[in-house]
């Protein structure tokens, strides 16, 4: 469709890796006119595929421009923790990375026989051997493809839980994990996959206007909420959080980070200093909070060592919701650091978790739809809305649940602004089925 | 190094050197003219490309060395010769028989990125510069502006 | 094929068809300069987003491609850290040296371009580059370097946590044309007008007198005169509120030095061993138990200060002696500037020794400050304590407050605001906090 020309390479690229074989195919424009994007044409390339369970990713048209926070790529499976399919947000800069590599849909399907990684870039996708990453953490996994001197700028790895079988794995995007609470990770680690890397070298036109659209919906938001609501912080004052823990937390010394084009961070990275038992020194340690609701179930068990516990769970990539439900009830440090180390070389069956009650205000079905980690800000209808928007178009879910005030119209002025595919587009309504 | 003579042969091939006909357009924009005093013909990517037609001997040849990689011949070629590609073709070779004695290493990751005669070159011209400069220079440009962002922040 | 390489002689190299323009100096430039405009950069504020590229990218290449842009965010995993690398815009730019085609200029407005026309993108300039600023694109292969989007940078105006500021780069010198104006004055009622020397003045019931001279008084007589100290403690009040104001605004000893500096741009050069800037206090020092043991001050009748004002007598008279001390000492200025003030005068040293717990200090602000791609403050420093080595390095230095004569020429020069006077307490870097 000629609306989408500018926002999409139109490829898809196939992974097999049981052939260990890769190929680019053109993407159906049928497809994209009927779903758009993300998400919902996740879900159609799930079913062309279904046989091979495979493991999509997939960007929005949206994904890379100049809309706010247009950081988005959605990763669409068979979810083995909630045994529903899943789309998971990968947040960072997946989603452009993968655009500007030449591919906008991902289809990963069969099992390989070693670990293996693979890497994309100007429209080709390699299939590397990853023995070298096996049993290596993320940080040293990092150092690893820097010695090797693959060229990456995004990528998507999974950590030593995820070598072990460990169901509450959790994917990372860098040393900084993700939303994933589906357990993404565990499915890449049952198809031998260690990770994704992209490398974004080429780019795309988008719209003319799309700058002047940025500025106008920019301008809205700081008129409105000034830069207040902005931070890590301030997220989990919105989810709910308790004043003692908030002072205590406070104390660390907090940067914003952002994710691709995001105008109003709410990720921080952490400076901080503790006690390590396990070494009984003083050690000085920086990390990148991205995860909301992990942060505050591992802040409910382990109070001010929420710091050190947080590492540790990016270290090892595990989903610190997870964890802290496992963690010993008022356990010292020790003890606590030595649980999350026991939990991830302890393989498992995942067992399907069926919950009946809800996290905020959000059903628990819901909520799991999406990966398990978003934050439940908002009612659930208005919720179900603005996530599924955020899904298609490629924007991120956290922010369009921030900002209530930028509406759907809003973002569809990025696409055009024509007015008869303005009305085409909105008549849309694209469920996703669950 | 009969492996060697293939890939020698693969260098020509995918080059398209074969395709010269030594009308001289990529010696009159190439850099090297300005950069050394004994700029000569053999240097030259006419010369290169004659030499690595009509032998096997170029590999050793010190005269592969000398070229910046800019791609100014390649793009001026009538022929659609890629002198770049062939230099960069018959380099690897080279560094596979381990000569590496005209590569410049970075002195704090070890990679290879500049080409001695090249580094030679930009280090006499800025001659003039105290030495805590010149030995910023002895890096990678990655490694430059990681120095420099570690330094400042 | 033998001839050719004879023919060497006949080629016109590009170094002759555009040659480098020489650097003048014209009458304007000392208090109007040439332009510095440059991007500023406070990695603080930067969240690592990315949208900096996004624009540049797309003035580039007309796509949001951010390694087709000509600035480069770099991530740090480890310290979690960004920072943004792009052209400075040195005053001195290296990579208009090592170009091989002459295809970098600066122009007038103080912006380096690379002139496409002429640039084969063999990549020389980001060999040459301090900070390897020039990008190459990966798909085309070009040269993207940073040319300040002509005068309004986009990124810049996009940047939505303001990590990125811009800045003209121009700068009045007005503190110049008040310290000369100061130094002038000062000098005309030192030397001139009034009576007496600036060792013991009395200006109608008010008295002022030279520290130095009233330690040497102490010390000779052997006792303490109340209004000695009074008298002596208006130069050192002044002293612990600026710093050693007194040697860069007041002194007429330094004002004459000054002079000579407009004379001799071009120094002969110091020898290194003599380079102690503790030989002061031995001087000092020895001029109190000089004083102590001869019964009268030991330094005063040679020290320079008194000398310059005892050179003019009343009625116009010209003291020869003393004019002699003066050119003898204030000779040494063609070999470093300021060489008596960092190395010989007493008064000097006495005045570090108040200014050390001073109330002021001058900082060089590390994210305003451009580094090796200005370093004018430490040009233009007459004691020489601002490092450029460190600055070349890309460290913003410390400068030691008992040297720094507060002449503030730094802080007039600074198009960027880096260079600037603070109280001691007032902290320059917020300290790490631990939990």
């Amino acid at each position: 469709m000629k609306l989408f020309d500018n926002f999409y390479n139109m490829k898809v690229g196939i992974v097999d890796l049981t052939q260990l074989s890769s190929e680019v195919i053109p993407l159906d424009e049928q497809i994209v006119a009927e779903k758009i994007g993300g998400a919902a044409v996740n879900e159609d390339l799930f079913r062309q595929y279904k046989d091979d369970a495979p493991l999509l990713i997939g960007v929005g048209p949206l994904t890379g421009s100049f809309a706010p926070a247009s950081c988005l790529s959605v990763a669409t499976f068979l979810s083995p923790r909630f045994g529903n399919l899943c789309h998971v947000p990968l947040m960072m800069r997946t989603g452009p990375e993968m655009k500007f590599s030449g591919i906008d849909f991902l289809v990963i399907k069969g099992t390989a026989s070693s670990p293996k990684i693979l890497h994309i870039d100007k429209g080709a996708i390699q299939i590397l051997s990853a023995e070298q990453f096996i049993g290596v953490d993320i940080p040293e996994g990092l150092q690893t493809l820097k010695k090797e001197r693959i060229h990456s700028r995004s990528i998507l790895l999974t950590g030593t839980a995820a070598d072990h079988g460990v169901p509450s794995a959790s994917v990372s995007t860098g040393f900084n994990g993700s939303l994933d609470k589906a357990g993404l990770a565990f499915l890449m680690a049952s198809k031998n996959l260690k990770g994704v890397i992209f490398n974004g070298t080429g780019g795309l036109p988008f719209a003319e206007d799309n700058l002047e659209d940025n500025e106008t919906i920019e301008r809205k938001l700081f008129a409105d909420e000034g830069h207040e609501n902005k931070g890590f912080l301030s997220m989990l004052d919105k989810i709910g959080i308790e004043e003692n823990l908030k002072g205590v937390i406070k104390k660390a010394k907090w940067r914003d980070m952002a994710c691709y084009h995001c105008p109003s961070p709410c990720m921080n990275s952490v400076q901080f200093t503790w006690h390590d038992p396990r070494k009984n020194s003083r050690v000085e340690d920086n990390i990148l909070l991205s995860d909301h609701l992990g942060f505050l179930a591992l802040a409910k068990k382990g109070g001010k060592d929420v710091f050190p516990l947080s590492e540790s769970c990016l270290r090892f990539g595990l989903d610190p919701v997870a964890v802290a439900e496992k963690l010993p009830e008022n356990g010292s440090l020790l003890e606590s650091l030595n649980a999350i180390e026991e939990i991830s070389v302890t393989p498992e069956e995942p067992k399907i978790k069926r919950e009946h009650h809800q996290i905020g205000e959000v059903s628990a079905e819901m909520h799991n739809l999406y990966g398990g980690g978003l934050p439940p800000i908002l009612a659930e209808e208005l919720w179900k809305k603005r996530v599924r928007l955020s899904m298609i178009l490629g924007v991120c879910p956290i922010f369009l649940l921030r900002f209530t005030q930028i509406s759907e119209l809003d973002l569809l002025k990025f696409l055009t602004s024509n007015e008869h595919d303005l009305k085409f587009l909105e008549k849309k309504r694209n469920p996703i089925s669950h | 190094m009969a492996n060697d003579n293939d890939r020698i042969a693969e260098a020509r091939r995918f080059s398209c050197a074969y395709s010269c006909v030594e009308c001289g357009r990529c010696v009159a924009v190439c850099p090297m003219a300005e950069m050394y005093t004994n700029f000569s013909i053999e240097m030259s990517p006419r010369g290169v490309i004659k030499k690595t037609l009509v032998g096997n001997d170029i590999i050793t040849d010190e005269n592969i060395w000398y070229c910046t990689e800019c791609n100014a011949g390649t793009d001026i070629c009538p022929q659609g010769v890629s002198c770049r590609d062939l230099i960069r073709g018959l380099r690897e070779i080279a560094i596979e028989e381990n000569m590496v004695e005209n590569l410049k290493y970075c002195t704090r990751c070890g990679k290879r990125f500049l080409s001695i005669p090249a580094k030679n070159f930009v280090f006499e011209r800025l001659r003039e510069e105290p030495p805590n400069v010149l030995n910023v220079l002895e890096l990678c440009p990655s490694c430059r502006r990681e120095m420099y962002m570690l330094r400042n922040t | 094929m033998q001839e050719q390489t004879n023919e060497q002689n006949n080629i016109i190299t590009l170094e002759e068809l555009r040659p480098r323009p020489e650097e003048k100096k014209t009458f304007s430039d000392h208090f109007m300069p040439r332009l510095h405009p440059g991007i500023l950069f406070d990695p603080k504020k930067c969240t690592g987003c990315g949208t900096c590229e996004m624009v540049c990218s797309l003035r580039n290449v007309s796509k949001i491609a951010p390694t087709s842009a000509s600035i480069k965010v770099l991530r740090d995993e480890n310290s979690v850290k960004n920072f943004a690398i792009f052209c400075q815009h040195c005053r001195k730019p290296l990579c208009i040296e090592a170009c091989p085609t002459r295809a970098i200029e600066k122009g007038e407005d103080g912006i380096v371009r690379i002139d496409k026309l002429f640039c084969v993108a063999c990549g020389l300039c980001t060999m040459a580059c301090p900070e390897a600023a020039p990008l190459q694109d990966p798909i085309t292969g070009e040269i993207n370097k940073c040319d300040l989007c002509e005068g309004d940078p986009q990124c810049v105006k996009y940047c939505p946590s303001g990590a990125l500021t811009f800045t003209k780069g121009k700068r009045i010198r007005w503190i110049k044309a008040l310290r000369w104006s100061v130094q002038t004055i000062s000098f005309l009622l030192l030397v001139v007008a009034l009576i007496g020397t600036f060792c013991s003045l009395k200006a109608g019931a008010l008295s002022l007198s030279c520290p130095a001279g009233v330690l040497q008084n102490i010390a000779s007589s052997g006792t303490v005169v109340l209004v000695w100290i009074l008298s002596a403690s208006l130069i050192l009040g002044l002293t612990i509120l600026a710093g050693r104001f007194f040697c860069g605004w007041i002194c007429p000893f330094g004002f004459f030095l000054d002079l000579v500096d407009k004379i001799t741009p071009k120094k002969i050069g110091w020898p290194s061993f003599l380079k102690s800037r503790m030989a002061k206090y031995g001087i000092l020092a020895g001029a109190v138990g000089g004083s102590c043991a001869l019964g009268f001050q030991a330094f005063c009748p040679v020290c320079p200060i008194g000398s310059i004002c005892r050179s003019y007598g009343a009625a116009g008279t010209l003291n020869g002696a003393n004019m002699g001390i003066v050119a003898v000492l204030g000779g040494l200025e063609v070999t470093e500037r300021r060489v008596w003030c960092r190395y010989f005068c007493p008064v000097g040293a006495l005045l570090a020794l108040f200014a050390k717990i001073g109330l002021i200090k001058i900082v060089i602000g590390a994210n305003q400050c451009k580094k090796f791609s200005c370093v004018q403050c430490a040009e233009v420093c007459p004691m020489g304590i601002i490092d450029a080595d460190k600055l070349r390095e890309g460290i913003s230095p410390e400068i030691p407050m008992t040297e720094c004569i507060t002449c503030m020429r730094c802080i007039d020069r600074c198009p960027y605001g880096a260079a600037k006077i603070r109280f001691r307490w007032q902290k320059a870097v917020p300290e790490n906090v631990e939990l």
